[in-house]
């Protein structure tokens, strides 16, 4: 129960942190932390954890922004099922992981962005969307050294250890 | 009279007046010191630069370690001085900066009293890449409504997209989805077109469905055309920054790109337009 509480409480503090410090940051494109959270959670719960909180994450920025509710939370929801899906074939201990992971997951999620903008009728480009995609993964992978560390002892030893 | 008597007294006569013969011949003003005393003072001046030198140097010295303390003391308090005047200045750079922007705000709320005006500051932004949003610190209990225009006095912002009690969500006109209606001024001829976000994630508008023989050139700015039931006719979007001479697929029509008037990185304090659409020509 206390795991769910502070998976709540990250998730929270991510999303207040995205739409204010990092809003306000000069750069035109941003990290994205909620989506760096969504690829840890997957890559220690699985499939199952990692599809759920995606879908979780990725509803609370839809209900936040109210409008074109589902699109966050099926791209994050297929992220965190990938990621999860990825996360007993490979070496968590191993640093390169989640970078290599964070990285392609962030252009995954972008191409995904792409996908139902389109079907709602926002049409961004490829081109632009690709663009997006690839700056949010240089700052989503330079972002996991700094909190990486920290999250793979909580998952495996600490309050966030899978039950 | 003793023999020794007569003898101290006369040499001490003599050393007397010899004494106050000197102080006779040295009290009044010479033309020149005698050789022995230019002797003496030209021995002794080298010594005493000397030693003068020497003692202010060892007065430093001992002046330096004796001091010490005390001006560390003194170098401390003016540091955390410094220290608290940096903050002042800050915070009245700060302020200066507040009252400034409220100043433009107070002026342009004066100049358009054709338009019922909220003033709202800006508590979030959006959190996403593939969005362009604000939340506003104004809600339905400040009297917002969903589809209000919100601009600056540089020009227009967005539209509010939805809206709870205390707050409202901005859809930018940067954004992918909110598209305005716009007109080009040209010299009292109007072009129409219309104005969207390229989305990538710069604040760069493009302008479309320009007439393909539409004479459009760099510099011309870009305000609303009243058309679309939303925005107000009139409020500016930006200025044409470069016109492709290259025509849409259909041949028929060209586009612009578009700088806009308002710097949305630096949004602080915008104004929300309460009332309907008057009709205001630039």
């Amino acid at each position: 129960m206390r795991r769910y509480g502070i998976i709540a409480l990250l998730l929270l503090g991510s999303l207040l942190l995205q739409s204010t410090l990092i809003g306000v940051l000069p750069l035109k494109i941003k990290p994205d932390l909620v989506l760096i959270l969504v690829i840890f959670f997957a890559l220690f719960n699985g499939v199952r954890g990692g599809t759920v909180f995606g879908a979780v994450a990725g509803l609370s920025q839809d209900l936040l922004r109210g409008r074109l509710v589902g699109m966050n939370l099926l791209a994050l929801a297929i992220t965190g099922y990938l990621t999860g899906w990825l996360a007993n074939k490979v070496f968590k201990e191993n640093i390169i992981v989640p970078l290599v992971l964070v990285f392609v997951f962030t252009i995954l999620h972008g191409l995904l962005m792409l996908l139902f903008t389109n079907l709602a009728g926002i049409g961004f480009s490829g081109f632009t969307a690709l663009r997006i995609g690839l700056i949010e993964a240089l700052y989503n992978t330079f972002l996991v050294p700094l909190f990486y560390g920290k999250f793979l002892i909580s998952s495996t030893r600490g309050s966030l250890k899978p039950d | 009279m003793p023999r020794w008597f007569s003898r101290s007294i006369l040499g001490t006569v003599v050393i007397v007046v010899s004494i106050m013969l000197l102080m006779r011949v040295t009290s009044a003003e010479r033309v020149e010191l005698t050789a022995l005393e230019r002797a003496i003072r030209d021995g002794f001046a080298p010594i005493q630069g000397g030693l003068t030198i020497l003692l202010d140097k060892v007065g430093g010295i001992t002046g330096y370690f004796a001091e010490i303390d005390r001006l560390l003391a003194d170098n401390e308090n003016l540091r955390q001085q410094i220290r608290m005047l940096q903050w002042e200045n800050n915070q009245l750079l700060e302020a200066k900066q507040e009252v400034d922007r409220l100043r433009g705000l107070l002026a342009f709320k004066e100049e358009n009293p054709q338009y019922e005006l909220l003033s709202a500051s800006v508590i979030a932004r959006s959190p996403s890449n593939w969005y362009s949003t604000l939340v506003l610190n104004r809600g339905t209990d400040d009297g917002v409504a969903k589809n209000m225009v919100v601009i600056t006095p540089e020009g227009l912002i967005g539209r509010v997209m939805t809206v709870s009690r205390h707050s409202a969500e901005v859809l930018l006109i940067t954004d992918r989805e909110g598209p305005v209606g716009s007109v080009v001024l040209l010299q009292d001829s109007r072009i129409p077109g219309i104005v969207e976000g390229v989305g990538d994630g710069t604040d760069t508008l493009i302008m479309k469905h320009i007439p393909y023989d539409a004479l459009v050139e760099p510099g011309q700015y870009v305000v609303t055309s009243g058309l679309g039931d939303i925005f107000p006719t009139g409020i500016r979007i930006g200025q044409v920054s470069m016109v492709d001479r290259e025509a849409e697929p259909s041949g028929l029509q060209k586009y612009a790109i578009i700088e806009p008037s308002v710097d949305f990185d630096r949004l602080e304090e915008v104004f929300i337009i309460l009332n309907g659409a008057p009709v205001v020509s630039e």
